[in-house]
């Protein structure tokens, strides 16, 4: 029992060190929608803003785009 | 418009084709590899990014971060002209050379095309010269551990109303903890040829351009934060730096200029409209 008892902190105190020495940061996308409009109509196609950078899916926009 | 293949993904449109490689955040317009931002797929659709892929493909973008996220597209007519690129690549275990420069195609005028090619063609020279140089000297007190570089490339900023604006970029290593980018902004007439290498060729004889754009470049300037200054700025030089993008004048601050390496190049966008009074009157056009 002392032994298992010894072993779990052990245990715990290696994760202790391991993860205080190299912490794991998860930093999560900032993942918001970006409507669109051509010339002020809008459009039906969404973008995503993603760490300041707007995506498009750009099959959708392209259909979009050839018909307007 | 859209091609896709496991790889890469083409986008095309009149004169131009957008190629996006999978993963390195690379894209080649008409050949001319350039920074992109990498696309992603998602839900089976890839992703592009807007801005990259639409101005290229003949669009203008506003964003609007209020009342929430938007961006208006408004078509614009390109100038009929073929933007190619010339590539030149060397690589030894001294010396590192990637040279991209445009060459155009389709100038109703023949002569005119030569001699902005010809310049295209030309100005690397310089830099290559320093480059080499500094290779042989590098080889010479034996620090061959490494690598001379230099890498020049350019941008496409404006390319309507029968104007071609680019934004040249030379980054030198020559050793040391990091190289150098000299940046060149460029502006042409493409009917006549004529090049606006400096501020004072935008504006009307006897225009103090330099106490009409301080002021704004000033405000902007303050407005990107507290501590960013190595200088304190009072005003812009007579020769600042800058381009057309859009509908503004930008102006932009070399490196070290007023701000440390990490800040890169600061700009400052003045729209044009503001400037219909001063410019030249062959430039009033960019300012409708």
């Amino acid at each position: 029992m002392v032994r298992r008892l010894y072993r779990a902190a052990a245990l715990a105190l290696a994760a202790v060190v391991v993860f205080g020495l190299f912490p794991v940061v998860t930093v999560a996308a900032v993942n918001e929608p970006v409507s669109m409009t051509l010339q002020g109509t809008p459009l039906t196609t969404k973008g995503e803003l993603i760490d300041g950078t707007t995506f498009v899916p750009l099959k959708e926009l392209g259909v979009e785009l050839g018909s307007a | 418009m859209t091609a896709y293949d496991p790889a890469r993904v083409i986008v095309a449109g009149p004169n131009r084709r957008i190629i996006f490689s999978s993963g390195n955040g690379l894209a080649t317009v008409n050949g001319h590899e350039v920074r992109s931002g990498a696309p992603f797929l998602e839900n089976d659709q890839f992703m592009v990014p807007a801005r990259f892929c639409l101005e290229n493909m003949g669009y203008r973008l506003t964003w609007h971060s209020s009342p929430s996220y938007s961006i208006d597209l408004v078509p614009i007519e390109l100038n009929n002209v073929v933007i190619g690129t010339i590539r030149e690549r060397q690589e030894t275990s001294t010396l590192i050379i990637d040279v991209q420069y445009p060459r155009l195609s389709g100038l109703e005028s023949t002569d005119i095309q030569e001699a902005m090619n010809s310049y295209f063609a030309s100005r690397p020279n310089a830099t290559l010269q320093q480059a080499y140089q500094n290779e042989k000297e590098m080889i010479a007190g034996g620090f061959t551990q490494w690598a001379t570089e230099a890498a020049l490339n350019y941008t496409v900023e404006y390319n309507e109303k029968g104007f071609l604006s680019l934004l040249f970029e030379d980054y030198l290593y020559l050793g040391g903890v990091h190289g150098n980018t000299c940046r060149t902004g460029y502006l042409a007439d493409l009917k006549t040829g004529k090049t606006y290498s400096t501020l004072k060729d935008l504006f009307k004889d006897g225009t103090d351009y330099v106490a009409l754009l301080s002021p704004e470049v000033k405000k902007q300037f303050d407005g990107m934060g507290e501590g960013l200054a190595l200088s304190p700025f009072e005003q812009i030089r007579p020769d600042q730096g800058f381009y057309i993008k859009g509908n503004d004048l930008v102006i932009y601050f070399d490196l070290y200029e007023h701000t440390p390496y990490a800040a890169g190049f600061p700009e400052f966008h003045i729209p044009l409209s503001t400037l219909s009074s001063v410019l030249v009157p062959e430039l009033a056009v960019l300012a409708e």
